[in-house]
């Protein structure tokens, strides 16, 4: 495979898809480019460029996804996000506010909660595909399924990738990138959220 | 994430005798290997810029550009080669070494200028490093790039670039390297 330089950027993509409670997929939204990085990835790269382990300089304020001012240095477990069953503090989280995207965003603006309560998802563990050199084009994956078993449909708007950096007392979690997505996911069914990270020389 | 670099030579009076200021061509497969690895927790093997495999860490000492003066093996670096930019490069194509011996420069501090600035819908970043003339002779740039650490002791190419032109750099000149990293909206 060889892709035209002219088409395309050093990039992320998302790809969606909704199945219903016996597995059918109903509804998929083909890969596309994402719609950003948000600022926190950028600190995140900035801060292990600049940093090693001791000593390590700090950036400056920026917010966590909880919302708080966190003072970023070099992370000891840089851009991490392969997060386990039920775990919502890293890898790719779900939400139900379509507010477009801001370079500023620091989370998804209507998380949905772990748990089988109204209005909440359960998040299955995070994956990750090293897809490799083909051409001109190097890419990997990382996908998350989570699951409805809420009692009711779920409108999902929006998709992010939390990851972990770390300031310097522990280690907390920033927001990568964030994307609009119109999916309605009835109970019992799931969505699948693929993201692919790929440089093309 | 959009990459754009900015080359500038001066001669020994300081005067300004080539600017390039482009889109970078490509981060390279080494870069990918180790944010994968780092988000995964899984460390990848990558070909440092000595041509053999090693495993990277995912904790420390990973992705690490800057770098002190005197110092040819991390940083942005430059070389003399031609050959076009591929995925999977893994080390300039013909590397100019630190020194003040013919064909070489002196590498300066390579420094992050940091932290990074929003600007409207873009969130932006730089990796600047300064090279001096010194060996006697002109030496000519042909290719830039940047070498970062996989872990304590090992480095990998992760951006690699072709120069539009040469960039002919007289004794007592330098060639000034400016990375710029950015995340639009």
């Amino acid at each position: 495979m060889r892709v035209s330089k002219s088409e395309t950027e050093i990039g992320l993509w998302i790809a969606v898809k909704v199945t219903d409670s016996n597995g059918k997929v109903i509804s998929r939204q083909r890969r596309r480019k994402s719609h950003s990085y948000v600022q926190g990835w950028n600190w995140a790269v900035c801060a292990q460029f600049l940093g090693q382990s001791t000593p390590s300089p700090t950036l400056g304020l920026v917010k966590n996804t909880a919302g708080g001012n966190v003072n970023l240095r070099t992370c000891g477990s840089p851009f991490r996000c392969n997060a386990g069953a039920g775990t919502t503090s890293t890898g790719i989280r779900v939400g139900t506010d379509n507010t477009p995207v801001a370079i500023t965003d620091y989370a998804l603006k209507a998380p949905i909660a772990q748990g089988t309560g109204p209005g909440q998802m359960e998040h299955q563990a995070q994956t990750f595909a090293w897809i490799g050199v083909a051409g001109n084009v190097c890419s990997f994956q990382t996908e998350r399924v989570i699951v409805n078993n809420s009692g009711a449909q779920i409108n999902v708007r929006e998709a992010a990738i939390y990851m972990t950096v770390f300031y310097p007392t522990a280690g907390t979690e920033i927001c990568a990138c964030r994307d609009l997505i119109s999916q309605d996911v009835p109970d019992g069914g799931s969505v699948t959220v693929t993201y692919t990270i790929r440089i093309v020389a | 994430m959009k990459l754009y670099y900015e080359v500038i030579v001066i001669d020994r009076q300081g005067k300004v005798i080539l600017r390039e200021n482009r889109e970078s061509r490509s981060w390279v497969m080494a870069y990918n290997q180790l944010v994968y690895g780092g988000m995964s927790s899984s460390g990848q093997s990558v070909k440092c810029t000595d041509g053999l495999n090693r495993t990277q860490s995912t904790t420390y000492d990973l992705l690490l550009v800057s770098r002190p003066a005197g110092y040819d093996n991390r940083g942005c670096v430059v070389g003399s080669g031609t050959t076009p930019v591929a995925v999977s490069d893994y080390k300039l194509n013909t590397h100019v070494n630190h020194g003040t011996g013919p064909g070489q420069l002196e590498h300066y501090e390579c420094t992050i200028i940091y932290p990074p600035s929003v600007s409207g819908s873009q969130c932006s970043f730089r990796v600047k490093r300064i090279f001096h003339n010194a060996s006697g002779g002109p030496v000519t740039v042909r290719e830039i790039g940047v070498y970062a650490s996989i872990s304590n002791n090992y480095d990998a190419c992760v951006i690699r670039d072709v120069l539009g032109a040469g960039a002919p750099i007289p004794h007592g000149g330098a060639i000034t390297v400016i990375y710029t990293i950015r995340a639009i909206a």
